[in-house]
């Protein structure tokens, strides 16, 4: 059972530990201090296991904003 | 304690950002936890072999080596371990290191050949380390091939975050290794739990030696014995390690101290107990009654049983004991005491080892205590002996443990980290001294310091006097005044003088201070004697007194 896409948002929030208000669809890396090159790999992790999915290491490069991950994800339905 | 002593600096040979974050999150939860600091991508070298490194310039900073299988690529790494140890030494001043051993990753070509050899390599440092650690006790070690093997190496790498970031560790193996180091950090700031009270059936054994009968009951090598037997194993170790183990048991005492005495498969026997609770009373009865038996407070005591009733019962009476939780298949107590954090410590020592047979002495001291016709008469039966001698750095484990660890009698009660201990005894203007007591029924070992004072040679000042609560009430601390008034009076001081500060847990040092000839100061906190002292100035003792002097 893996989670739907509207929960991208709040697995983002956990994964950096911010509020979900902060993580809207246009957010960056970058943007919040919360969301660095580190902190996102974390969240990479966090984001195949809850979609059962699995990036190439030039995608965990180039996934950095809300919306490139929820198309990546879209496309893997 | 130093009040910036709580930071830790990570150095690595890999990125271990997340890790440290994690570490720092779940520190953040603890009172007084570390602040953690991230000294960089490849930095342990650099950081310890540089005489101007901003990590060796930071002397209140406990360091905290975190190290990946990759070291183990280093060219002529084993070579270098003795200069990575000198320079570890060279720090002044000394501070705690924590030095996780190597791991090694088999993965590569020749995996036949080259695995065995990188194993035996990781094995050599580790030795080198380990060999290092014995002498150093400021140096700890961190198991990180156990780790390794309890989790696997695939759910610690991955490739991906090597290629992109120079992470050996994965994020989620970061997270993994963080328990670890924090599990490791908490050992350093807590007093492990000295007392584990076990239940026996259904814990020690399978079944119920009232229901089931001798033969019955199992905790052999065989599947339903097994699991009780693998925890047997593990209390004896605790036991080794200094833990007092006691019996809180719903049974018939004959009975039972018979089938613990006989039953061929049982591992501990009635003398590996400190004290035998076995009646139909409630537990926290039994352990109230134990924790005064003992003279060791609730507070250092866990509770092990299977019944929920009574750790329900002995949770509501007695909050302050550390009541485990059971596990539901008894498979789980093979596991049990490796999850359990209440006993982590990094170091034991003579005395620890010696801690639960002398509990068991001081339990055949009461009953002497009891048949005796006066105070007097029992303390001569007990043909005391003190003997006294100055310490130096090679006690330092023992003074620092008994310094953090007396409650009761403990006349100030300041806690000092193990470098102030350091600094103390390296004071030539101080008279240190450790105290070992012994009687017909055992030696207590190392149980007692003094720190004095001679700065000014007119007046001694003993800054602390603590003793174990093994050795009180025995008259040995008026023994240990009368010595240190001679000592003064014939180094020509008028007067010997002993800091005192009262608190909630030292009652008994302040009972002490109260009866023992001092005159206290206007706020009761500096107690002295003038010099040379009058005939019947100070109460009577039982003891007889050797100076050692160096030991």
């Amino acid at each position: 059972m893996t989670a739907a896409i509207e929960d991208l948002p709040e697995i983002i929030a956990k994964a950096l530990h911010v509020a979900p208000a902060q993580v809207t669809s246009t957010l960056r890396m970058g943007d919040i201090p919360e969301w660095d090159s580190v902190a996102h790999l974390g969240l990479v992790v966090d984001i195949e296991s809850a979609y059962g999915v699995a990036f190439s290491a030039e995608e965990i490069m180039d996934l950095t904003s809300v919306k490139a991950f929820s198309d990546r994800l879209a496309r893997a339905r | 304690m130093n009040p910036s002593s709580n930071s830790l600096i990570v150095l690595s040979d890999k990125t271990v950002t997340p890790f440290c974050r994690e570490l720092d999150r779940l520190q953040e939860a603890v009172p007084g936890g570390f602040k953690v600091s991230d000294a960089g991508y490849d930095s342990w070298l650099r950081e310890i072999l540089d005489p101007n490194s901003t990590t060796r310039q930071q002397t209140d900073a406990t360091l905290a080596f975190v190290l990946s299988p990759r070291v183990l690529e280093l060219p002529d790494i084993e070579s270098r371990v003795p200069e990575i140890i000198a320079a570890l030494d060279g720090l002044r001043p000394a501070r705690t290191v924590l030095f996780s051993l190597l791991g090694h990753d088999p993965r590569g070509a020749s995996p036949l050949l080259n695995g065995v050899a990188r194993a035996v390599l990781a094995f050599r440092i580790n030795t080198l380390l380990a060999d290092a650690s014995a002498s150093r006790p400021w140096l700890r070690l961190i198991d990180h091939p156990g780790l390794h093997v309890q989790s696997g190496l695939a759910a610690l790498h991955d490739h991906r975050f090597e290629a992109s970031a120079q992470m050996y560790y994965s994020p989620g193996g970061q997270k993994r290794l963080a328990d670890l180091w924090h599990r490791v950090l908490r050992a350093l700031r807590t007093v492990p739990a000295k007392v584990l009270v076990v239940d026996l059936d259904n814990t020690m054994w399978r079944g119920i030696l009232g229901e089931d009968g001798a033969d019955g009951i199992q905790m052999g090598a065989d599947a339903a014995g097994w699991p009780h037997r693998r925890l047997q194993q593990d209390l004896l170790k605790l036991k080794d390690q200094g833990i007092v183990l006691a019996i809180a048991s719903k049974n018939n005492r004959e009975e039972t101290l018979e089938l613990l005495a006989t039953h061929p498969d049982c591992l501990l026997r009635p003398g590996d107990f400190a004290a035998t609770e076995i009646h139909w009373e409630p537990k926290s009865v039994s352990i109230r009654r134990i924790s005064e038996t003992l003279g060791l407070g609730l507070d250092s005591f866990v509770f092990l049983d299977d019944s929920e009733f009574e750790r329900t019962e002995v949770q509501q009476a007695l909050p302050q004991v550390r009541t485990m939780s059971f596990p539901a298949d008894s498979m789980g107590l093979v596991d049990l005491l490796f999850t359990e954090t209440a006993f982590d410590t990094f170091a034991v020592t003579g005395e620890d080892r010696k801690r639960s047979d002398s509990y068991a002495a001081e339990v055949q001291r009461n009953q002497l205590r009891d048949a005796a016709t006066s105070a007097d008469d029992f303390f001569r039966s007990l043909q005391l002996s003190l003997s006294v001698f100055r310490l130096t750095e090679t006690h330092l484990q023992r003074v620092h443990q008994l310094v953090n660890k007396t409650n009761q009698f403990n006349l100030t009660t300041e806690r000092l980290s193990e470098i102030e201990v350091r600094e103390r005894l390296q004071n030539p203007a101080w008279l240190n001294l450790g105290l070992r007591v012994s009687d017909l029924l055992g030696d207590s070992g190392f149980t007692g310091v003094l720190f004095v004072n001679c700065s000014d040679p007119r007046s001694w000042v003993v800054e602390n006097f603590l003793l174990s609560c093994r050795v009180i009430g025995r008259t040995v601390e008026n023994a240990v005044v009368s010595l240190l008034a001679r000592e003064a009076a014939n180094a020509g001081a008028s007067s010997l003088a002993f800091r005192f500060i009262a608190n909630a847990r030292n009652a008994v040092a302040c009972q002490f201070v109260e009866h023992s000839g001092l005159a206290p100061d206007s706020k009761g906190e500096i107690w002295s004697l003038q010099l040379p002292l009058l005939a019947g100035a100070l109460p009577a003792h039982f003891v007889d007194v050797k100076y050692v002097g160096d030991q």
